[in-house]
């Protein structure tokens, strides 16, 4: 006989001998959780119940129990934490759908986790199919296997998602284990802090302690070497002691500029899994999820439609669809298609070149960590001319622009100059791998 | 069981007993209050299995023993008789209650079913003046709500933390925090949740008791001891039932800087936002336009039913323009439950929280995007 079938038989004879109503109150919610020798213990709701149970039935448990446990002597009482109640959603009404909530609430205060990212609302499809499969073997044997665990991608696919549910995951499988989660921007004002103090020793004892470190958005180390050094410190602790790992970054390693080498080799020595953008297929189906979770139907014209025009960013999915909820909650009616595309004027509207050109300046300025200035200027600098020569091969490829007319935007440039370097980088394309990570994610950037 | 006692003793009594809240239960005796006697007091308890509480007054007993009556019947029985003294007996079941000309006979329940009221089990105790802290309670105690977040926030937290007791609720879009200031210094920081009914219990007692009250902590299980004003005995012990778990560790969502600071008249603010709501329609979500230069701050309503509501009010202002929009309720909410005339209310964007703050009282509220 187990625990279970031992205390149902007890219930089942003071069930003879008690009221139903006395029963329910006192019995509910109890059970054994420890046998031992001499003694048995028993898990109650509260403090009321312990006390009856205590005063009232302990001889009569006693008694029962001895048939089944001759030894027991003693029976003890433990107040257990009450089960989580069934939230009751009636009540929210008149709550505008752009409230917005103290989001930092929900997080967790041992591991800096926000228990709302779960694998249950993670949407697997071949854009992030690697990642999440890495992510599960990760799951199984932490240490183990792919340490560091290395996921990167564009800005809204998920990998913040990945990585807390990730966390979440490993409090739940493994509960004695000392799980954080950190986005690197903390991070780096931690050390900051940490070194102002004089107190970066405790601080890195304190991470020497976790077993499992999530660090999302590592990007953020680039160009910033005391704090890498320390990083890089931290790091091999955990590394040597065979704890988990888990990064994120909106790129590869080695697409980081000014990552120390040593850095980057680490980084590269266990896993890494990209995030791709979602197809079309799974687009519909992240939408149709999304739209279940909110209690509205939408017809398939409209989920083609956002599904067609939104192809970069999960998070802007998830935002067209909030302005269609809120409409119909106000209007108490779906938008037929004129409305969604009027209604949707704002995330959806056809990209117009002007803008892609700032975009396409901007986004290899910001990649490089260069200035838009320097980037246009005549400088003949190594670190100047590479980006320079991207940002043509860009505006003719995306843009169709003629050679004399980019020529004309790089402050009066012979058009031969820019064929030039259109094609070194068509030709790059083709032998570095580097060069094709890092417009790809270039280009993530400029259409995210 | 015979004695003889004040009746408006036994009166005040009877009410604060009933303070309890009557939760659905399966269990009738829950309705009742225990009467006994203990040695020179009377003693009545009452409970409903996650709070209880005792209490006792003075009185003359003749004879000992104890009886269950239902207790909101007793308590009007009681507070119809116009005697001074009130002369009690028990015998079969049966309470007797004689004054000079009226004999009444009310029909008791079993003692024995009677719930068994965790006792005060650590000596460890913090005093706090109970006129300190009340308003605080009242101004946080309706902000918990089920429909929203964890557990652990569906009640009141308590931090009793050097010299300082702070009282903070949250429902996930608004916060409030007020801090009382403690006799002594501790050496030793508490924490914990108390769920919000038994908060509200709590603030139903204290409006009637003006005295300083005592803190004592166990695992699971929170008492608060009143005591005589007249002699060393309690008057009352109230306990309750704790929420397991953490409250958040709200410290980093309040505002540490801002960008826009804006000195509201309360009065003034306060009527403006009763007509905007009017026009705020079902969201209930109303406009604010602060105008730094002018010290403007323009509010206004818009409802697909009713129509537009714009109004201005003047005032001082700080920093820089913004637009942002709240949900009326929560921010009337929020300016009603200030005592001075002039709130501070600072702003730092339209999807980060506002907070509306006073020297031992703020209060944070999340805009609408």
């Amino acid at each position: 006989m187990n625990k279970e079938e031992i205390w149902q038989s007890v219930l089942a004879q003071i069930q003879l001998t008690t009221s139903p109503a006395n029963f329910t109150t006192w019995f509910k919610n109890t059970k054994i959780i420890d046998i031992e020798k001499e003694k048995v213990v028993i898990s109650v709701p509260n403090s009321f119940v312990k006390e009856w149970l205590q005063q009232k039935y302990t001889k009569t448990i006693l008694k029962i129990l001895k048939n089944f446990l001759p030894n027991i002597k003693d029976i003890f009482y433990q107040i257990e934490k009450e089960s989580i109640k069934i939230v009751d959603n009636k009540k929210i009404e008149n709550i505008a759908f752009g409230q917005l909530f103290l989001q930092d609430l929900e997080i967790d205060k041992k591991t800096n986790l926000n228990k709302k990212y779960t694998f249950s609302n993670f949407i697997v499809g071949s854009f992030n199919e690697l990642a999440y499969a890495g992510a599960m073997a990760v799951l199984k044997n932490p240490g183990q296997v792919y340490n560091p665990f290395f996921v990167y991608g564009g800005v809204g696919l998920g990998k913040t998602h990945l990585l807390q549910a990730m966390g979440n995951e490993m409090v739940k499988d493994f509960p004695q284990k000392k799980i954080r989660y950190i986005s690197c921007e903390k991070f780096v004002s931690d050390i900051i802090a940490a070194i102002r103090n004089h107190q970066i020793e405790t601080l890195k004892s304190v991470y020497k302690n976790f077993d499992v470190l999530l660090i999302d958005d590592i990007q953020f180390l680039a160009g910033k070497e005391k704090t890498q050094e320390e990083f890089f410190y931290i790091f091999n602790n955990l590394y040597e002691s065979n704890k988990q790992i888990v990064i994120s970054s909106d790129r590869p390693p080695k697409a980081i500029p000014t990552l120390t080498e040593r850095l980057r080799s680490r980084f590269e020595g266990g896993m890494i899994a990209d995030i791709s953008i979602p197809d079309f297929e799974t687009r519909l189906v992240i939408l149709k999820s999304k739209s279940e979770e909110r209690g509205i139907t939408l017809p398939e014209e409209i989920l083609n439609y956002i599904a067609q025009n939104i192809k970069k960013n999960i998070r802007e999915l998830e935002g067209a669809l909030n302005i269609l909820v809120t409409y119909h909650q106000l209007n108490k009616k779906i938008p037929d298609i004129t409305t969604t595309k009027r209604l949707l004027k704002n995330i959806i509207s056809p990209q117009n070149k002007i803008s892609i050109f700032k975009k396409i300046i901007k986004s290899v300025a910001e990649f490089y960590e260069i200035s838009e200035e320097e980037l246009l200027s005549n400088s003949r600098k190594s670190e100047y001319v590479k980006p320079r020569q991207i940002v043509m091969y860009l505006l003719r490829e995306e843009l169709k622009m003629s050679f004399p007319f980019i020529g004309r935007k790089f402050g009066g440039k012979d058009h031969t100059t820019v064929i030039h370097a259109y094609n070194k980088v068509v030709n790059e394309l083709k032998n570095n791998e580097n060069i094709v990570e890092e417009i790809k994610e270039i280009k993530e950037r400029i259409f995210s | 069981m015979k004695l003889k006692i004040l009746k408006e003793l036994l009166l005040e009594g009877l009410e604060i007993i009933n303070k309890i809240s009557i939760k659905k239960s399966v269990l009738p005796i829950l309705k009742n209050c225990l009467i006994e006697t203990e040695k020179n007091f009377l003693k009545i308890s009452a409970t409903n299995l996650e709070s209880g509480i005792m209490w006792w007054g003075l009185s003359k007993i003749e004879k000992e023993g104890k009886i269950c009556v239902d207790a909101k019947f007793f308590l009007d029985v009681v507070s119809s008789i116009k005697e001074k003294i009130i002369e009690l007996e028990s015998e079969n079941n049966i309470l007797k209650v004689n004054n000079k000309n009226v004999f009444l006979k009310i029909k008791g329940n079993n003692v024995d079913e009677f719930p068994i009221i965790p006792k005060i089990s650590s000596k460890e105790k913090i005093s706090v003046n109970s006129k300190d802290l009340l308003p605080f309670l009242e101004k946080i105690i309706n902000i918990p709500s089920p429909s929203f977040g964890r557990p652990e926030i569906f009640g009141v937290c308590f931090l009793f933390e050097n010299d300082n007791l702070k009282v903070v609720a949250t429902d996930n879009i608004r916060l409030a925090e007020g801090t009382v200031k403690l006799f002594q210094k501790l050496e030793k920081n508490f924490s914990f949740i108390l769920p919000q009914d038994s908060a509200k219990e709590i603030v139903g007692i204290l409006k009637d008791v003006k005295d300083d009250i005592n803190f004592y902590f166990s695992p699971n299980q929170i008492f608060i001891e009143i005591l005589s004003t007249d002699f060393p005995h309690p008057k009352i012990i109230y306990t309750s039932k704790l929420i397991e778990g953490d409250f958040p560790n709200y410290q980093e969502i309040i505002p540490k800087e801002y960008k826009t600071k804006v000195i509201i008249k309360k009065e003034e603010f306060l009527s403006q936002i009763k007509i905007a709501k009017l026009f705020a329609g079902k969201t209930n979500e109303i406009k604010l336009k602060i105008n730094s230069k002018e010290g403007k701050i323009e509010i206004s309503g818009e409802s697909l039913d009713y129509g537009e509501f714009k109004s201005e009010i003047f005032s001082r202002v700080e920093g820089e323009d913004i637009s942002i929009s709240f949900n009326y309720r929560f921010l009337m909410d929020g300016i009603s439950s200030f005592d001075n005339d002039e709130i501070e209310f600072c702003l730092t964007d339209v999807d980060k929280p506002a907070i509306l703050n006073s020297k031992d009282y703020f209060y944070i509220l999340m805009p609408i995007k």
